[in-house]
């Protein structure tokens, strides 16, 4: 469906975000440049935030040629927003369980040569697609994913989300992309290479991360990702601990389940074996350190001086975000949201020491897919 | 998504050592100019890192030393002295625990190059049994030589 087509008007929307960027194209739909490209949505009770994410890829600078909206047997009407917005829209004959279930139900449909995933709740800077294309100039590069910062910056939980997007944003994902490993092409906002995705078989269902799963099956065929950090997304974060705990236990299982799924193909590729290699490190031993070691040794060996752990390495993880911060005059935002990634990093230990026990020590898969947001 | 614990443990020292790296990388692989302008970027931020870490070890140190100093001094004797002493004597940034963590990195380097090796070897020996089997098979009754036929399994 052609994006001019796209009725706006009285659709249904959130309110105002904090965050806004970039300019809207002065250029009328019809003279703006549109691409080779197909944008699936999977939706899920989404009527709220849906017209956000549609209205921010009308208003692209380069326009998809197509967007499909694949409403994955919502009961909140979120099928017909959609189509009263005048996209494509198709709905499975039963729920697929998965968001990656959602996407290659439409990507069979996909005759573009990129392919684009969007989160539901997740509106772009106006610029991003036009930002994100040229990575594909070089031909090895078969998936390419942008900065991601939350749209709302309200609540503890979205404070301590934003802290932690800027600093993995600005510091670690930028040398992984120098050295042309990404550790993920963030499933909220990234663009593939149509043929590659589907000659794969779409996204993968056999982890409760299929973004990373993907990312890593591209690694391993010798492929190329890119990380482009101009190119901004805003998804809705969860805003209360019972979306929280849901995504953050969908996160830190997945992040296990593909490490035993890939670590085989893992060991062979430069760099990235040492970026996960140290990421699983810390979330083996950080965890255990701050949720057993520390409190056992302060209570029975009264060693207080630990507890400083927690929160000396705070002007560490502040000092990568500033330029950043300053750049996007969000000095005061960062410095206010700083206590709330204490309190995430915290949380986030008996989630990640949690599955390394039940999937990797004990061999228990967890399957339950529990939407985030 | 992300992945992990993001800015805990030894990830802080191996993404510094990981910046001060890219130059040399850049000098040694690089083709893309433009990757000079992230280099400087990434390595202003690993010094900045460095400077901060010894900084708040410093501070830390010096505010542990002052409150748990002899009660016999006034605070200001106690802010002269320690302002007066060796800053190494307070900084809480140990050489020992900064090589605990280089050590942790390249253990778990190694650790991984011998897996990647051991797994290799196990994918040799593998394909090295199924090649006998199959000269074997193929031969019940003669002791003949004959060239192998390799066959490597699916998931080899």
């Amino acid at each position: 469906m052609v994006i001019e087509q796209l009725n706006l008007e009285n659709a249904p929307t959130l309110p105002e975000p904090f965050i806004e960027e970039g300019t809207v194209s002065s250029l009328a739909p019809q003279q703006r440049r549109r691409c080779s490209l197909t944008v699936i949505v999977p939706a899920y009770n989404e009527c709220d935030s849906l017209t956000d994410t549609l209205r921010s890829l009308a208003e692209q600078t380069v326009l998809p040629e197509e967007i499909i909206v694949v409403d994955d047997c919502s009961t909140d009407g979120t099928g017909d927003v959609a189509r009263a917005l005048g996209v494509t829209t198709i709905r499975p004959p039963q729920n697929t369980g998965s968001k990656a279930g959602a996407q290659n139900f439409a990507l069979t449909t996909v005759r573009t040569a990129y392919t684009m995933a969007i989160d539901a709740d997740t509106t772009l800077a106006h610029d991003a697609i036009e930002l994100l294309l040229p990575a594909f100039d070089k031909p090895s590069v078969v998936a390419a994913c942008g900065f991601v910062l939350p749209r709302f910056v309200e609540t503890l939980w979205e404070r301590g989300r934003y802290i932690e997007y800027m600093l993995a944003f600005t510091w670690y994902k930028p040398i992984q992309d120098f050295y042309e490993r990404p550790m993920i092409a963030s499933g909220c906002f990234s663009m593939y290479r149509t043929s590659v995705l589907q000659a794969l078989g779409g996204w993968p269902t056999r982890t409760l991360a299929e973004d990373m799963d993907l990312t890593w099956s591209f690694y391993r065929d010798g492929h190329t990702v890119r990380f482009i950090p101009e190119a901004v997304s805003y998804p809705i974060e969860p805003r209360n601990y019972s979306f929280m705990h849901k995504q953050l236990k969908r996160w830190s299982h997945g992040f296990m389940q593909n490490i035993l799924q890939h670590w085989a193909a893992l060991v062979e590729i430069p760099y990235l074996r040492s970026f996960i290699g140290v990421c699983l490190w810390d979330a083996i031993f950080a965890s255990t350190a701050f949720i057993l070691l520390i409190p056992l040794l302060v209570i029975f060996f009264h060693m207080h001086l630990l507890l400083l752990a927690y929160i000396i390495d705070l002007p560490i993880v502040f000092v990568p975000m500033l330029g950043k911060a300053i750049e996007r005059k969000e000095v005061g935002r960062v410095l206010a949201s700083v206590p709330c990634f204490l309190v995430l990093r915290l949380v986030n230990c008996f989630f990640v020491f949690e599955a390394f026990i039940t999937e990797i020590l004990l061999r228990k898969s967890f399957r339950q897919y529990e939407k985030g947001h | 998504m992300i992945a992990g614990l993001p800015g805990t443990g030894i990830g802080g020292l191996y993404y510094v050592l990981s910046a001060l790296w890219m130059p040399i990388r850049q000098l040694t692989h690089g083709t893309d100019k433009t990757q000079w302008k992230l280099i400087g970027r990434q390595l202003a931020i690993a010094a900045c890192v460095v400077v901060t870490m010894w900084l708040t070890g410093e501070v830390v140190g010096r505010m542990v030393a002052y409150f748990t100093a002899t009660p016999e001094t006034t605070p200001l004797e106690r802010v002269i002295t320690l302002s007066t002493t060796a800053s190494s004597k307070y900084n809480m940034i140990r050489v020992a625990f900064i090589c605990w963590t280089l050590g942790a990195i390249v253990m778990l380097n190694l650790v991984i190059i011998c897996t990647r090796l051991g797994l290799r070897l196990s994918r040799r020996l593998r394909v090295r049994t199924v090649d006998m089997e199959v000269v074997h098979t193929s031969m019940p009754h003669s002791s003949a030589l004959v060239g192998t036929e390799s066959v490597v399994e699916p998931n080899g």
